[in-house]
């Protein structure tokens, strides 16, 4: 026994078990306040804490700004394919919505049209750089025959060239092969003239159909069809003078005109099956519609 | 220098329980950074450095946590002197030692806690306190090597400053 107390390791031990078991025993009970040691040591604390706290926080922060990021990232790839589809949706939408148009502008044309006329649509274009025809889906099982009248709500387009079953060259007034021309008149000055196709590619050449030289024309002068046209109506926008040459005495001996139409982007043409004789003052889709000298 | 840097590791331990710990895991409870401090130290210097450690680092603990002080104090004790008992007969250079003695002194440490609390009438719900224990034990044997080797570069460090 003695010597267990003489044990200096087992002393320590026991008395350190004395004091924590007392301080156990002095603590245990309901406390005023705390004591001094307790108070400094968590007063001294709290800046670390804090900064610790403070650093945590901002790692916290950081790691769910990193999730937050991810999460977005596929959010955004998800929107961006939606966008992507709805897009290509609008897109089709509004191509729908396009036709629809052209077709009710088609509809309302057929049925304004004093003349009986065919819709078609275009389906091919000439291949060669040549020539100025294109091809469309109607032919002489639709009643579709060689030199009728191709026009669009614009004004002239053409003439029917080689006829297939079920589809049609156009020729269109541009095109330079011989023999393509228009009887026409210069809507100002009543001026009869010949618009023969080709010049400068998507021209054509107007010359005067009874004098040498015209009398009276001016630039960005409208030229309509006019009663010798064999195969046209009277009245129906050609298109504009936009250049001519004069000669000696200033006169204009051949001068230049764009199309109304513009050509190159046709997609429904009209081909005038018969046509109607109109009255004198009738102008072409009623006079609404038409084109004015300005 | 060997307190003074024990003294820094157990600070800087008891903050990052309460703070860092506390904050990120996702868990109702946090890895007992200072029990496994204590037990790793008994197994590097055996069993009275272990209890003065643990009675050291106990009270520190007690006193930021106030109520009764000394309960963890003596339990810490207890880990750290049971814990010193091994130090002879381990290679210390095993991770799996530490892991596997700071699992069985969470239960040891945490039930004899639990009891003491309870004791001192404590209002504690036994069950649930009960079936916390296994997974912080499971927690603590998780972070155990890391600290472990922590305190056995200190020791190497400190061991070859001495020489």
């Amino acid at each position: 026994m003695f010597q267990l107390f003489m044990n200096r390791l087992i002393l320590k031990i026991a008395l350190i078990l004395l004091i924590t078991t007392w301080v156990i025993y002095a603590t245990s009970h309901p406390r005023a306040q705390e004591g001094k040691i307790e108070y400094f040591l968590n007063t001294a604390m709290v800046p670390l804490e804090s900064s610790f706290n403070y650093l945590g926080k901002m790692t916290g922060d950081t790691l769910r700004t990193i999730t937050k990021l991810a999460q977005l990232k596929e959010e955004n790839d998800r929107l961006q394919t939606q966008v992507s589809d709805l897009q290509a949706k609008q897109l089709g939408l509004n191509a729908l919505q396009a036709e629809n148009k052209r077709l009710r502008d088609a509809l309302q044309f057929t049925a304004d049209q004093p003349h009986e006329v065919i819709s078609a649509g275009i389906i091919a274009v000439n291949p060669s750089n040549w020539n100025c025809s294109v091809i469309i889906n109607k032919g002489r099982k639709d009643g579709i025959q060689k030199n009728m009248a191709v026009i669009s709500p614009e004004g002239v387009v053409g003439r029917i060239g080689e006829v297939r079953a079920h589809s049609a060259e156009v020729i269109m007034i541009t095109d330079p092969r011989q023999g393509n021309y228009i009887g026409g008149v210069v809507q100002r000055t009543r001026d009869m003239v010949f618009v023969v196709g080709g010049n400068h590619r998507g021209e054509c050449t107007v010359q005067p159909a009874v004098d040498n030289y015209f009398k009276d024309l001016q630039k960005n002068d409208l030229v309509v069809t006019s009663e010798t046209s064999e195969i046209f109506p009277r009245g129906l926008p050609i298109g504009r003078v936009v250049y001519f040459i004069q000669r000696v005495n200033n006169m204009v001996t051949k001068a230049y005109l764009k199309p109304v139409v513009d050509l190159g982007k046709l997609e429904i043409v009209y081909i005038i099956k018969s046509k109607k004789e109109l009255p004198p003052e009738t102008t072409f889709g009623g006079s609404e519609n038409a084109p004015t000298n300005p | 220098m060997r307190l003074l840097i024990l003294s820094i590791w157990v600070i800087l331990g008891v903050v990052v329980q309460s703070t860092w710990l506390a904050s990120l895991l996702p868990m109702q409870f946090t890895p007992d950074l200072v029990l496994i401090m204590t037990i790793s130290y008994g197994l590097l210097r055996g069993p009275n450095q272990g209890l003065l450690f643990g009675m050291g680092a106990g009270f520190f603990v007690d006193l930021l946590s106030g109520n009764i002080i000394g309960i963890r104090a003596l339990s810490k004790m207890i880990a750290g002197f049971c814990s010193g008992f091994m130090e002879k007969n381990i290679f210390k250079d095993n991770l799996l030692v530490p892991a596997l003695a700071v699992f069985i002194g969470t239960i040891v440490c945490e039930t004899f806690n639990l009891f003491m609390f309870t004791a001192f009438k404590m209002n504690i719900g036994i069950w649930f306190k009960l079936l916390e224990i296994l997974p912080l034990a499971c927690l603590n044997a998780i972070v155990a090597p890391v600290i472990y080797h922590f305190f056995l570069r200190i020791e190497r460090f400190l061991a070859e400053r001495a020489k």
